[in-house]
């Protein structure tokens, strides 16, 4: 899961990575399992095992991330969100962050669009 | 019914991107605009025309919401500020002469095509002739606002606006590009009568006036010709140029009060809105979804990360329990004599336990914030409440932080600030409920777990409105773009599935694609009109792109 993710954020959507920046660090929960991705100042990406003083976390069934992560585009990545929309099954957001007006700004200026695309946050 | 007659959309989208086409290369030369500029200045006098740049660019057009800024194409050419019948008069003349396209506005940048040539901002012409509260009309010209005409009249009148606010131009829905809506429910029809300036130069008027204004009384009210009002609201300056009008204002009389009521479900709230809308006292009825309360409510500025993290995960009919303790919220707009009043809201009671609907009191408005500012929301822009009487009232029952941020003026929100598409529907009220639910369902498979909408009830209940606005990624150039023509789809899908009609495609979509270009059924009227611009415009100078009733 961790190499899928990586080639994910590396490869398969990489113009993502151009929304995201250095510092900004998603969890992903795929039901037990926990994987912190952070945006390293190189602009590349450095996926660890564990929950990590991540800002945001994205939890969902370990088959339906595995899937989502092992599109080949970022197009055929929200085609498959939007399947499982359908399906009941989109992954949950939750945000981290201490609820204060510096971080909601926060969230605003680091997540927001990469959200827009990531979770189909509209 | 219709759907036989809807044209293939992808001819509708060629005709935006003909029109964008034409109005990229639009281009008077350097010698002509400089001739007209100085007979525009020689008529109507120098300090009125306008070409720099600065000037220009406030009225690059582009619409209501992001997707329409694609027809944002170039600066007009120049910028007349007419200051009377006569100043419009000369304008229409003197671009008729040399064939340019002339665009009224009232709201700058709003304008729903790609303004070209000559903008003719009426916001300049802001005279209330008279207001006569005896028989509940006022003479206003087109730069008038809804603020200004409601300080006039004093507290005891109210002026229809719409969801908008009262900083625009009473007039700028019924008379120019840039068009807001003052429409408001039972009080659609707006005017009573018009004075128009057509491009010939000839000055058009309707109802009494007709007949002079012996009477110093301007009603509709007149059998002797056809009415033809509407010929000219709303065609958005494309037929004439608006410079006067009657329009109906409307008297308080002992109180004005909102009602709103939740509901578990859009179709009792809808239900029970159409139901109380059958009495007359109701002057406008609504319902709003959670994501739409929050968004007008400034739930983000409330709620800050909490709602944010509501809005990605909530479904439609889900509300964010500790944010909002209901999905729906409907509310009703009462006006009348006390005694009727008082005997209305025992009706509406009654109306909505058939509806299973709930009764939110002032303390139980006020236990929410999102909830308190919605009520403020109401009492504020249609009940003429002014923010010191509001916190007079309801200081000491608001919520901490709704008063610290109505304290310092936040609330309500920006509302439709927001990047979004918006679509209107018409149609009887079971088949808007219908649409409504289809809608969920295909919004959800395009990605969209929740999205922002409100519904009017019109005439006593005969017509029931849906708009919907669902948010869309504006994060680039392209992703408008796949969102707007994803949108196209789904009203593609909408019209051919249910039986609503389009209300008004105007501000989103650009007026190519209204109904008047989609409908077969439409060309005896659209034949009506490029009759009538034959005749008063023969060169087709106002706003040729728009292609309602073009020449061509």
């Amino acid at each position: 899961m961790k190499e899928i993710i990586e080639r994910f954020f590396m490869e398969s959507s990489k113009d993502l990575l151009e929304y995201l920046s250095a510092g900004c660090k998603i969890v992903f929960t795929a039901d037990t399992m926990q994987y912190t991705m952070e945006v390293t100042e190189s602009g590349g990406v450095r996926v660890e095992e564990g929950k990590r003083n991540g800002d945001i976390e994205i939890i969902g069934e370990t088959d339906v991330l595995r899937d989502l992560f092992s599109s080949g585009s970022l197009e055929g990545y929200v085609d498959k969100m939007c399947s499982y929309i359908k399906l009941g099954k989109k992954p949950k957001l939750k945000i981290l962050m201490e609820r204060n007006l510096e971080n909601t700004k926060r969230f605003m200026r680091n997540y927001y669009v990469p959200l827009l695309k990531l979770y189909i946050l509209r | 019914m219709l759907k036989c007659g809807l044209k293939p959309w992808e001819e509708v989208r060629a005709t935006v991107a003909a029109m964008v086409k034409e109005a990229r290369s639009f281009e008077i030369s350097e010698e002509v605009r400089r001739k007209v500029i100085e007979e525009l200045k020689n008529a109507i006098g120098s300090e009125k025309v306008r070409d720099e740049p600065h000037i220009r660019s406030l009225y690059r057009g582009g619409g209501y919401g992001v997707p329409s800024r694609l027809v944002a194409v170039k600066l007009p050419d120049i910028v007349v500020y007419p200051k009377s019948v006569e100043d419009v008069r000369q304008t229409l003349l003197i671009a008729s002469k040399y064939k340019i396209p002339v665009t009224p506005v009232t709201q700058h940048t709003l304008a729903a095509t790609p303004i070209i040539g000559i903008v003719l901002d009426m916001t300049s012409m802001n005279k209330i002739i008279k207001i006569d509260r005896e028989h509940n009309y006022a003479i206003v010209e087109p730069g008038v606002t809804i603020t200004e005409l409601q300080e006039a009249l004093g507290p005891g009148y109210i002026v229809p606006k719409g969801s908008y606010p009262s900083s625009h131009p009473v007039l700028s829905s019924l008379a120019c590009f840039g068009a807001q809506h003052n429409l408001a429910n039972r009080m659609w029809d707006q005017v009573i009568g018009l004075e128009v300036v057509m491009p010939d130069g000839t000055i058009v008027y309707t109802g009494t006036m007709l007949y002079g204004d012996n009477s110093e009384h301007w009603s509709e009210i007149q059998l002797t010709y056809a009415d033809v009002r509407k010929l000219f609201s709303p065609t958005y300056g494309t037929m004439g140029v608006i410079t006067k009008a009657a329009v109906r204002v409307w008297p308080i009389l002992d109180k004005l009060v909102f009602h709103i009521f939740a509901f578990k479900d859009f179709s009792s709230a809808l239900r029970w809105t159409h139901a109380v809308s059958k009495s007359p006292m109701i002057d406008q009825a609504m319902v709003w979804g959670w994501v739409t309360v929050g968004m007008f409510t400034n739930a983000i500025g409330i709620y800050g990360l909490d709602w944010l993290e509501a809005r990605a995960n909530c479904e439609q009919d889900e509300t964010p329990k500790e944010i909002l303790p209901y999905p729906y919220y409907a509310y009703i707009q009462v006006r009348g004599y006390s005694e009727e009043v008082e005997g209305n809201f025992r009706v509406v009671q009654r109306i909505a336990k058939e509806y299973n609907g709930v009764y939110l009191s002032e303390d139980e408005l006020f236990k929410w914030p999102c909830l308190g500012a919605l009520y403020i929301v109401l009492l504020t822009g249609y009940g003429r409440r002014a923010p010191e009487e509001i916190m007079r009232a309801f200081g000491d029952k608001m919520p901490p932080k709704l008063k610290e941020l109505y304290a310092k003026g936040v609330i309500p929100a920006g509302g439709l600030d927001y990047p979004t598409v918006s679509y209107q529907f018409v149609g009887r009220t079971d088949d808007i409920v219908s649409l409504y639910e289809g809608l969920k369902k295909k919004f959800r498979e395009a990605g969209w777990v929740n999205w922002g909408f409100y519904s009017r009830m019109f005439h006593y209940g005969q017509t029931a409105w849906l708009r919907v606005f669902p948010f869309i990624d504006a994060s680039s150039f392209e992703d408008i773009r796949r969102d707007a023509v994803l949108m196209q789809a789904i009203l593609k899908w909408a019209l051919d599935n249910y039986k609503v009609s389009i209300f008004r495609m105007a501000f989103a979509s650009n007026d190519p694609q209204n109904p008047t270009e989609v409908y077969e059924k439409a060309k005896p009227i659209r034949r009506i009109l490029r009759a009538i611009q034959k005749e008063f415009d023969p060169n087709n100078i106002l706003s040729p792109l728009a292609r309602k009733y073009s020449l061509s």
